[in-house]
Protein backbone atom coordinates (compact mmCIF):
# COMPACT_ATOMS: atom_id res chain seq x y z
CA UNK A 1 0.00 0.00 0.00
CA UNK A 2 1.47 3.21 -1.60
CA UNK A 3 1.49 5.59 1.60
CA UNK A 4 -0.58 8.35 0.17
CA UNK A 5 1.24 11.71 0.24
CA UNK A 6 -1.07 13.60 -2.61
CA UNK A 7 -2.35 16.82 -1.61
CA UNK A 8 -5.92 16.42 -0.57
CA UNK A 9 -9.00 17.98 -0.83
CA UNK A 10 -9.16 20.04 2.24
CA UNK A 11 -11.30 22.39 3.90
CA UNK A 12 -10.05 25.33 5.52
CA UNK A 13 -11.45 26.29 9.39
CA UNK A 14 -13.08 29.06 9.86
CA UNK A 15 -10.45 30.95 12.44
CA UNK A 16 -8.15 30.64 9.08
CA UNK A 17 -8.10 34.01 7.33
CA UNK A 18 -7.87 33.23 3.17
CA UNK A 19 -5.37 35.83 2.56
CA UNK A 20 -3.43 33.45 4.98
CA UNK A 21 -3.31 30.19 2.67
CA UNK A 22 -0.69 30.35 0.84
CA UNK A 23 2.04 27.51 -1.32
CA UNK A 24 4.63 25.61 1.04
CA UNK A 25 7.26 24.18 -0.88
CA UNK A 26 8.44 21.64 1.77
CA UNK A 27 5.89 18.83 1.29
CA UNK A 28 6.73 15.61 3.06
CA UNK A 29 7.51 12.64 0.13
CA UNK A 30 8.43 15.39 -2.93
CA UNK A 31 12.02 15.26 -4.65
CA UNK A 32 13.22 18.34 -6.02
CA UNK A 33 16.35 19.64 -7.80
CA UNK A 34 15.99 22.70 -6.87
CA UNK A 35 18.65 24.12 -3.91
CA UNK A 36 16.23 22.84 -0.72
CA UNK A 37 17.88 26.20 1.07
CA UNK A 38 19.24 29.23 -1.25
CA UNK A 39 16.03 28.75 -3.37
CA UNK A 40 13.52 27.29 -1.77
CA UNK A 41 13.70 28.59 1.86
CA UNK A 42 14.42 32.12 0.44
CA UNK A 43 11.91 32.29 -1.82
CA UNK A 44 9.38 31.30 1.31
CA UNK A 45 11.00 34.28 3.38
CA UNK A 46 10.72 36.62 0.49
CA UNK A 47 7.40 35.78 -0.60
CA UNK A 48 4.90 34.99 2.45
CA UNK A 49 3.86 36.53 5.56
CA UNK A 50 5.49 35.40 9.30
CA UNK A 51 2.58 32.70 9.64
CA UNK A 52 0.66 31.25 7.22
CA UNK A 53 -1.41 28.29 6.36
CA UNK A 54 -0.87 25.81 3.70
CA UNK A 55 -3.14 22.87 3.00
CA UNK A 56 -0.54 20.30 2.59
CA UNK A 57 2.07 21.15 5.21
CA UNK A 58 1.66 18.24 7.66
CA UNK A 59 3.16 14.66 6.31
CA UNK A 60 0.10 12.87 4.53
CA UNK A 61 -1.07 16.15 2.65
CA UNK A 62 -3.20 17.85 4.98
CA UNK A 63 -3.28 21.02 6.18
CA UNK A 64 -0.87 22.80 8.59
CA UNK A 65 0.24 26.30 9.77
CA UNK A 66 3.68 27.44 9.02
CA UNK A 67 5.96 29.31 11.35
CA UNK A 68 8.96 31.19 9.31
CA UNK A 69 10.62 33.53 11.46
CA UNK A 70 13.46 32.01 14.13
CA UNK A 71 11.53 34.84 16.80
CA UNK A 72 8.18 33.34 16.09
CA UNK A 73 9.50 29.59 16.00
CA UNK A 74 11.78 30.27 19.12
CA UNK A 75 8.32 31.71 21.12
CA UNK A 76 6.44 28.27 20.27
CA UNK A 77 8.91 25.95 21.41
CA UNK A 78 9.27 27.67 24.90
CA UNK A 79 5.39 27.51 24.86
CA UNK A 80 4.21 24.19 26.03
CA UNK A 81 1.09 25.53 27.62
CA UNK A 82 -0.46 26.23 24.13
CA UNK A 83 1.76 24.06 22.18
CA UNK A 84 1.61 20.09 22.27
CA UNK A 85 4.55 17.58 21.11
CA UNK A 86 2.07 14.33 21.50
CA UNK A 87 2.04 12.16 18.34
CA UNK A 88 4.10 14.21 15.95
CA UNK A 89 5.25 10.97 14.35
CA UNK A 90 3.38 8.41 13.15
CA UNK A 91 5.36 5.12 13.91
CA UNK A 92 3.34 3.65 17.36
CA UNK A 93 0.06 4.78 15.23
CA UNK A 94 1.36 2.87 12.45
CA UNK A 95 1.35 -0.44 14.25
CA UNK A 96 -1.57 -0.45 16.23
CA UNK A 97 0.44 0.77 19.21
CA UNK A 98 0.18 3.35 22.38
CA UNK A 99 3.65 4.56 23.32
CA UNK A 100 4.91 8.12 22.29
CA UNK A 101 8.88 8.90 21.64
CA UNK A 102 10.54 9.55 25.37
CA UNK A 103 11.10 12.36 25.48
CA UNK A 104 10.13 13.99 22.35
CA UNK A 105 6.43 13.42 22.23
CA UNK A 106 5.91 14.37 26.14
CA UNK A 107 4.78 17.31 28.06
CA UNK A 108 5.36 18.81 31.34
CA UNK A 109 5.05 17.69 33.60
CA UNK A 110 6.49 14.22 32.82
CA UNK A 111 8.53 16.12 30.57
CA UNK A 112 11.27 16.95 32.93
CA UNK A 113 11.38 13.61 34.60
CA UNK A 114 12.10 11.76 30.73
CA UNK A 115 14.15 14.72 30.24
CA UNK A 116 15.97 14.28 33.64
CA UNK A 117 16.27 10.50 33.02
CA UNK A 118 17.78 10.85 29.35
CA UNK A 119 19.66 13.55 29.93
CA UNK A 120 22.00 12.24 32.41
CA UNK A 121 23.21 9.50 29.67
CA UNK A 122 23.53 12.30 26.78
CA UNK A 123 25.35 15.11 28.95
CA UNK A 124 28.62 16.42 27.44
CA UNK A 125 30.76 14.38 30.23
CA UNK A 126 28.96 11.01 29.21
CA UNK A 127 29.70 11.62 25.41
CA UNK A 128 32.74 12.72 25.95
CA UNK A 129 33.88 9.93 26.87
CA UNK A 130 32.63 8.14 23.85
CA UNK A 131 35.25 9.96 21.89
CA UNK A 132 37.69 7.23 21.27
CA UNK A 133 35.10 4.56 19.99
CA UNK A 134 33.16 6.97 17.29
CA UNK A 135 36.98 8.15 16.14
CA UNK A 136 37.44 4.37 15.28
CA UNK A 137 34.45 3.75 13.57
CA UNK A 138 34.85 7.49 11.81
CA UNK A 139 38.22 5.59 10.90
CA UNK A 140 37.64 2.53 9.94
CA UNK A 141 34.86 3.62 7.06
CA UNK A 142 37.70 6.20 5.81
CA UNK A 143 40.49 3.77 5.33
CA UNK A 144 38.03 1.39 3.61
CA UNK A 145 37.25 4.34 1.43
CA UNK A 146 40.45 7.06 0.69
CA UNK A 147 42.20 5.20 -1.93
CA UNK A 148 38.72 4.54 -4.42
CA UNK A 149 38.90 8.02 -5.56
CA UNK A 150 35.12 8.50 -5.11
CA UNK A 151 32.34 7.35 -2.68
CA UNK A 152 29.05 7.70 -2.70
CA UNK A 153 29.07 9.57 1.02
CA UNK A 154 25.64 8.96 1.58
CA UNK A 155 25.98 4.72 1.15
CA UNK A 156 29.72 4.48 1.75
CA UNK A 157 29.70 6.48 5.02
CA UNK A 158 27.20 8.80 6.22
CA UNK A 159 24.80 6.50 7.13
CA UNK A 160 26.02 3.64 8.94
CA UNK A 161 28.02 5.77 10.81
CA UNK A 162 25.64 6.83 13.37
CA UNK A 163 24.50 3.32 13.77
CA UNK A 164 27.76 1.98 14.57
CA UNK A 165 27.74 4.37 17.43
CA UNK A 166 24.12 3.40 18.18
CA UNK A 167 24.98 -0.34 18.09
CA UNK A 168 27.71 1.04 20.70
CA UNK A 169 25.81 3.06 23.22
CA UNK A 170 22.65 -0.19 23.02
CA UNK A 171 24.78 -2.54 23.59
CA UNK A 172 23.74 -4.79 20.31
CA UNK A 173 26.40 -6.37 18.15
CA UNK A 174 28.19 -4.41 15.20
CA UNK A 175 27.44 -7.17 12.69
CA UNK A 176 23.83 -6.22 13.08
CA UNK A 177 24.55 -2.33 11.42
CA UNK A 178 23.01 -3.89 7.89
CA UNK A 179 19.54 -4.96 8.91
CA UNK A 180 19.11 -2.00 11.15
CA UNK A 181 19.88 0.34 7.89
CA UNK A 182 17.18 -2.28 5.99
CA UNK A 183 14.71 -1.24 8.26
CA UNK A 184 15.72 2.61 8.65
CA UNK A 185 15.31 2.82 5.05
CA UNK A 186 11.52 1.23 4.82
CA UNK A 187 10.69 3.38 8.00
CA UNK A 188 11.79 7.17 6.61
CA UNK A 189 12.58 6.15 3.04
CA UNK A 190 10.46 3.86 1.45
CA UNK A 191 6.57 6.06 1.90
CA UNK A 192 5.39 3.21 1.48
CA UNK A 193 2.75 2.27 4.87
CA UNK A 194 3.13 -1.20 4.62
CA UNK A 195 6.66 -1.31 4.26
CA UNK A 196 6.82 1.21 6.71
CA UNK A 197 4.53 -1.00 9.16
CA UNK A 198 6.58 -3.90 8.64
CA UNK A 199 9.91 -2.40 9.74
CA UNK A 200 8.60 -0.41 12.75
CA UNK A 201 6.84 -3.88 13.74
CA UNK A 202 10.76 -5.14 13.69
CA UNK A 203 12.40 -2.56 15.13
CA UNK A 204 9.58 -2.26 17.95
CA UNK A 205 9.82 -6.69 17.93
CA UNK A 206 13.41 -6.30 18.38
CA UNK A 207 13.49 -3.36 21.37
CA UNK A 208 11.19 -5.27 23.17
CA UNK A 209 13.48 -8.63 23.22
CA UNK A 210 16.35 -6.82 24.15
CA UNK A 211 14.75 -5.04 26.74
CA UNK A 212 13.62 -8.07 28.26
CA UNK A 213 16.83 -10.17 27.75
CA UNK A 214 18.49 -7.02 29.98
CA UNK A 215 16.25 -7.30 32.47
CA UNK A 216 17.83 -10.84 33.23
CA UNK A 217 21.46 -9.92 32.18
CA UNK A 218 21.94 -6.67 33.24
CA UNK A 219 25.32 -5.08 31.52
CA UNK A 220 26.01 -1.46 31.21
CA UNK A 221 24.36 -0.28 27.87
CA UNK A 222 21.17 2.03 27.49
CA UNK A 223 18.51 -0.86 27.61
CA UNK A 224 19.68 -1.79 31.16
CA UNK A 225 19.74 2.03 32.11
CA UNK A 226 16.07 1.96 31.10
CA UNK A 227 15.03 -0.96 32.82
CA UNK A 228 17.02 -0.17 35.90
CA UNK A 229 15.98 3.41 36.35
CA UNK A 230 13.43 5.40 38.18
CA UNK A 231 11.62 7.86 37.15
CA UNK A 232 9.58 9.86 40.09
CA UNK A 233 10.30 6.99 42.24
CA UNK A 234 9.14 4.33 40.07
CA UNK A 235 10.25 1.98 37.36
CA UNK A 236 9.50 2.72 33.79
CA UNK A 237 6.46 0.76 31.99
CA UNK A 238 6.75 -1.28 28.66
CA UNK A 239 5.36 1.39 26.47
CA UNK A 240 7.75 4.23 28.17
CA UNK A 241 10.90 2.13 27.87
CA UNK A 242 9.57 1.36 24.11
CA UNK A 243 9.28 5.07 23.45
CA UNK A 244 12.74 5.73 25.03
CA UNK A 245 14.36 3.10 22.81
CA UNK A 246 13.07 3.67 20.03
CA UNK A 247 13.16 7.82 20.22
CA UNK A 248 17.13 6.67 20.23
CA UNK A 249 16.81 4.91 16.73
CA UNK A 250 14.76 7.61 15.66
CA UNK A 251 16.37 10.97 16.85
CA UNK A 252 19.87 9.49 16.31
CA UNK A 253 20.64 8.04 13.21
CA UNK A 254 18.97 9.57 10.41
CA UNK A 255 19.15 12.95 10.93
CA UNK A 256 22.87 12.62 11.66
CA UNK A 257 23.01 10.58 8.32
CA UNK A 258 21.61 13.43 6.33
CA UNK A 259 23.27 16.83 8.25
CA UNK A 260 26.70 14.89 7.12
CA UNK A 261 25.62 14.68 3.96
CA UNK A 262 24.43 18.48 3.08
CA UNK A 263 28.12 19.10 5.38
CA UNK A 264 29.90 16.82 2.55
CA UNK A 265 28.08 18.40 -0.28
CA UNK A 266 29.40 22.00 0.76
CA UNK A 267 32.54 21.09 1.10
CA UNK A 268 32.07 19.35 -2.21
CA UNK A 269 30.79 22.63 -3.99
CA UNK A 270 33.46 25.13 -2.00
CA UNK A 271 37.05 24.01 -2.46
CA UNK A 272 37.86 26.72 -0.58
CA UNK A 273 35.99 25.60 2.76
CA UNK A 274 37.43 22.37 2.12
CA UNK A 275 41.44 24.19 2.19
CA UNK A 276 40.57 26.35 4.95
CA UNK A 277 39.42 23.39 7.37
CA UNK A 278 42.27 20.94 5.86
CA UNK A 279 44.86 23.95 6.83
CA UNK A 280 43.45 24.43 10.42
CA UNK A 281 40.93 21.72 11.84
CA UNK A 282 40.29 23.43 14.74
CA UNK A 283 37.72 25.79 12.73
CA UNK A 284 36.23 22.27 12.25
CA UNK A 285 33.61 22.86 15.24
CA UNK A 286 32.83 26.56 14.25
CA UNK A 287 32.71 25.71 10.55
CA UNK A 288 30.01 22.56 11.79
CA UNK A 289 27.97 25.04 13.42
CA UNK A 290 27.63 27.46 10.61
CA UNK A 291 26.84 24.59 8.26
CA UNK A 292 23.97 23.36 10.60
CA UNK A 293 22.98 27.18 11.24
CA UNK A 294 22.09 27.13 7.11
CA UNK A 295 21.44 23.13 5.99
CA UNK A 296 19.27 22.32 9.22
CA UNK A 297 17.42 19.11 7.80
CA UNK A 298 14.78 18.65 10.42
CA UNK A 299 11.06 19.65 10.73
CA UNK A 300 9.35 19.09 13.81
CA UNK A 301 5.12 19.76 14.31
CA UNK A 302 3.66 20.18 17.04
CA UNK A 303 -0.67 20.23 17.78
CA UNK A 304 -1.96 23.53 19.31
CA UNK A 305 -3.88 22.55 22.87
CA UNK A 306 -6.10 25.64 23.81
CA UNK A 307 -6.94 28.94 21.46
CA UNK A 308 -4.12 31.06 21.62
CA UNK A 309 -2.91 33.76 19.30
CA UNK A 310 0.87 35.01 18.10
CA UNK A 311 1.54 38.18 16.37
CA UNK A 312 -2.46 38.62 15.72
CA UNK A 313 -2.74 35.06 13.87
CA UNK A 314 -5.53 33.18 15.81
CA UNK A 315 -4.34 29.07 16.68
CA UNK A 316 -7.52 26.52 17.44
CA UNK A 317 -7.02 23.03 19.52
CA UNK A 318 -5.87 20.96 17.01
CA UNK A 319 -4.35 23.11 14.51
CA UNK A 320 -0.46 21.67 13.16
CA UNK A 321 2.14 23.58 13.33
CA UNK A 322 4.97 22.98 11.13
CA UNK A 323 8.91 23.76 12.62
CA UNK A 324 11.04 24.09 10.59
CA UNK A 325 14.78 24.28 11.38
CA UNK A 326 15.71 25.00 7.54
CA UNK A 327 13.35 28.21 7.52
CA UNK A 328 14.50 29.50 11.02
CA UNK A 329 18.41 28.72 9.53
CA UNK A 330 17.96 31.20 6.41
CA UNK A 331 15.37 33.93 8.52
CA UNK A 332 17.04 37.25 6.91
CA UNK A 333 15.84 38.96 10.07
CA UNK A 334 17.65 36.50 12.21
CA UNK A 335 21.30 36.72 10.22
CA UNK A 336 23.15 38.96 8.72
CA UNK A 337 23.28 37.88 4.38
CA UNK A 338 21.41 34.75 5.70
CA UNK A 339 22.41 32.46 2.53
CA UNK A 340 26.36 33.44 2.45
CA UNK A 341 28.01 30.22 4.37
CA UNK A 342 30.55 32.52 7.21
CA UNK A 343 32.94 30.10 9.47
CA UNK A 344 33.78 32.76 11.18
CA UNK A 345 29.93 34.25 11.74
CA UNK A 346 29.51 36.13 14.85
CA UNK A 347 26.11 34.04 15.62
CA UNK A 348 23.48 34.16 17.81
CA UNK A 349 23.37 30.35 17.32
CA UNK A 350 20.78 28.69 15.25
CA UNK A 351 17.82 26.62 16.00
CA UNK A 352 18.77 23.61 13.89
CA UNK A 353 18.72 21.53 16.88
CA UNK A 354 15.43 22.88 17.96
CA UNK A 355 15.09 25.31 20.55
CA UNK A 356 13.46 25.55 24.64
CA UNK A 357 12.48 22.51 26.64
CA UNK A 358 13.05 19.86 23.46
CA UNK A 359 16.29 20.89 22.57
CA UNK A 360 18.09 18.06 20.31
CA UNK A 361 19.04 15.36 23.48
CA UNK A 362 21.63 14.20 21.56
CA UNK A 363 23.50 17.18 20.06
CA UNK A 364 26.35 16.49 22.25
CA UNK A 365 26.43 13.38 20.69
CA UNK A 366 25.90 14.25 17.34
CA UNK A 367 28.69 17.09 17.37
CA UNK A 368 30.98 14.96 18.06
CA UNK A 369 30.17 12.62 15.47
CA UNK A 370 29.83 15.34 13.33
CA UNK A 371 32.94 16.71 13.74
CA UNK A 372 35.18 13.46 13.99
CA UNK A 373 33.90 12.52 10.70
CA UNK A 374 34.69 15.57 9.29
CA UNK A 375 38.46 15.87 10.50
CA UNK A 376 38.70 12.44 9.75
CA UNK A 377 37.72 12.34 6.52
CA UNK A 378 40.06 15.63 5.25
CA UNK A 379 42.90 14.03 7.22
CA UNK A 380 42.82 11.11 4.70
CA UNK A 381 40.73 11.82 1.40
CA UNK A 382 42.34 15.18 -0.93
CA UNK A 383 40.56 17.63 -2.09
CA UNK A 384 37.11 16.12 -3.45
CA UNK A 385 34.28 17.89 -5.65
CA UNK A 386 30.91 16.54 -6.99
CA UNK A 387 31.36 13.82 -9.57
CA UNK A 388 30.50 15.31 -13.15
CA UNK A 389 27.64 15.70 -14.54
CA UNK A 390 25.66 14.97 -11.37
CA UNK A 391 22.48 16.57 -10.71
CA UNK A 392 22.38 16.99 -6.70
CA UNK A 393 18.63 15.89 -5.62
CA UNK A 394 16.67 16.08 -2.35
CA UNK A 395 14.06 14.48 -0.14
CA UNK A 396 12.08 17.39 1.16
CA UNK A 397 9.95 16.64 4.18
CA UNK A 398 13.42 16.07 6.11
CA UNK A 399 15.61 17.22 3.59
CA UNK A 400 17.92 14.62 2.38
CA UNK A 401 20.11 14.80 -0.71
CA UNK A 402 19.21 11.32 -2.25
CA UNK A 403 23.24 11.04 -2.95
CA UNK A 404 25.94 12.68 -2.65
CA UNK A 405 28.34 10.96 -5.22
CA UNK A 406 32.42 12.42 -4.27
CA UNK A 407 34.94 11.73 -6.88
CA UNK A 408 38.73 12.69 -5.48
CA UNK B 1 18.75 46.00 41.34
CA UNK B 2 20.99 43.58 42.53
CA UNK B 3 24.90 43.52 40.84
CA UNK B 4 26.09 40.26 39.51
CA UNK B 5 30.31 39.98 38.52
CA UNK B 6 30.44 38.05 35.64
CA UNK B 7 34.30 36.32 35.63
CA UNK B 8 35.99 34.93 32.61
CA UNK B 9 38.58 32.11 32.35
CA UNK B 10 41.59 35.26 32.26
CA UNK B 11 40.36 36.81 34.90
CA UNK B 12 38.35 39.80 33.42
CA UNK B 13 35.53 41.02 35.39
CA UNK B 14 31.96 42.80 34.47
CA UNK B 15 29.75 43.51 36.81
CA UNK B 16 26.32 43.85 35.63
CA UNK B 17 23.08 44.89 37.15
CA UNK B 18 20.54 42.27 36.70
CA UNK B 19 16.91 42.84 36.91
CA UNK B 20 15.19 40.45 40.26
CA UNK B 21 13.41 37.79 38.61
CA UNK B 22 15.62 37.23 35.40
CA UNK B 23 18.16 34.57 35.33
CA UNK B 24 22.07 34.80 35.61
CA UNK B 25 21.88 33.44 32.18
CA UNK B 26 19.79 36.06 30.65
CA UNK B 27 21.40 38.60 32.24
CA UNK B 28 24.97 37.69 30.77
CA UNK B 29 23.53 36.73 27.22
CA UNK B 30 21.59 39.88 26.95
CA UNK B 31 24.57 41.97 28.34
CA UNK B 32 26.94 40.40 25.68
CA UNK B 33 28.98 38.48 28.47
CA UNK B 34 31.03 35.98 26.43
CA UNK B 35 31.19 32.03 26.80
CA UNK B 36 27.59 31.82 28.57
CA UNK B 37 26.06 30.00 25.18
CA UNK B 38 22.69 29.11 26.59
CA UNK B 39 21.64 26.98 23.22
CA UNK B 40 18.60 26.38 23.84
CA UNK B 41 17.27 29.51 25.36
CA UNK B 42 16.90 28.96 29.16
CA UNK B 43 15.31 25.75 29.59
CA UNK B 44 17.41 23.66 31.44
CA UNK B 45 18.02 21.59 28.21
CA UNK B 46 21.42 22.11 26.82
CA UNK B 47 24.23 22.80 29.74
CA UNK B 48 25.63 25.26 27.98
CA UNK B 49 25.29 28.25 30.30
CA UNK B 50 27.36 26.62 33.19
CA UNK B 51 28.70 29.14 35.84
CA UNK B 52 31.33 28.42 38.55
CA UNK B 53 29.56 29.06 41.77
CA UNK B 54 32.22 30.53 45.21
CA UNK B 55 31.65 28.41 48.49
CA UNK B 56 29.96 31.82 49.85
CA UNK B 57 27.35 32.09 47.21
CA UNK B 58 26.45 28.20 46.91
CA UNK B 59 24.18 27.87 49.99
CA UNK B 60 22.32 31.11 49.05
CA UNK B 61 21.11 29.34 46.04
CA UNK B 62 18.07 27.10 45.87
CA UNK B 63 18.96 23.41 45.41
CA UNK B 64 19.39 22.33 41.57
CA UNK B 65 16.26 20.60 39.93
CA UNK B 66 16.26 17.32 39.13
CA UNK B 67 16.83 18.36 35.67
CA UNK B 68 19.62 20.80 36.04
CA UNK B 69 21.19 17.75 38.68
CA UNK B 70 21.23 15.32 35.62
CA UNK B 71 22.32 17.99 33.22
CA UNK B 72 25.56 18.72 35.19
CA UNK B 73 26.39 14.75 36.11
CA UNK B 74 29.81 13.57 34.89
CA UNK B 75 30.94 17.62 34.45
CA UNK B 76 33.84 18.26 36.66
CA UNK B 77 33.73 19.53 40.20
CA UNK B 78 30.32 19.94 42.40
CA UNK B 79 30.84 23.49 42.10
CA UNK B 80 28.94 24.05 38.80
CA UNK B 81 25.49 25.27 38.00
CA UNK B 82 23.37 26.08 35.28
CA UNK B 83 22.95 29.86 35.24
CA UNK B 84 19.68 29.62 33.68
CA UNK B 85 18.13 28.14 36.90
CA UNK B 86 18.96 30.61 39.30
CA UNK B 87 17.07 33.49 39.49
CA UNK B 88 18.73 37.25 40.32
CA UNK B 89 17.15 38.42 43.58
CA UNK B 90 18.01 40.84 45.93
CA UNK B 91 19.98 38.24 48.32
CA UNK B 92 21.94 37.61 45.63
CA UNK B 93 23.76 41.13 44.87
CA UNK B 94 27.31 41.55 44.86
CA UNK B 95 27.60 37.31 43.50
CA UNK B 96 30.29 36.53 41.26
CA UNK B 97 30.22 34.08 39.16
CA UNK B 98 32.67 31.96 37.37
CA UNK B 99 32.65 31.22 33.55
CA UNK B 100 34.37 28.05 32.69
CA UNK B 101 36.63 27.78 29.22
CA UNK B 102 34.51 25.75 27.51
CA UNK B 103 30.65 25.09 28.04
CA UNK B 104 31.24 21.87 25.60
Amino acid sequence: MELDLSPKEVEIPAHVPDELVLPFPFLFGVKTKQDPFGELAAQVHAETPPIFYSKHAYPGGTPAWVVRTAEDLKTIHFDTENFSNKGFSPFSMIIGETWNLVPAESDPPIHAHYRAFVSRVFSPGAIAKLEDKIRGYAREYVEGLKDKGKCEFMRDFAFEFPIKVFMELMGLPQSRTKQFLEWEEAMLHSHDLKKMAVATRSVVDYLREELADRRENPTDDLFTYGVQAKIDGRELTDDELVGFTFNLFIGGLDTVSTQMGLQFLHLARNPEHQKMLRDDPSLIPAAIDELMRAYPAVTVFKTVTQPCELKGVKFMPGDKVVMSATLAGRDPAEYDAANEIRFDRESDGHLSFGYGPHLCLGMHLARREMRIAMEEFLRAVPEFRLKDGVEVEHYLGMIQPTAVDLVW
Amino acid sequence: MPKITYEQPDGTRAELEVEEGMSVMRGAVDNGIDGIVAECGGACACATCQVVIGAEWRDKLPAPGVLEEAMLEDVEGDDRRLSCQIEVTAELDGMVVKIPATQY
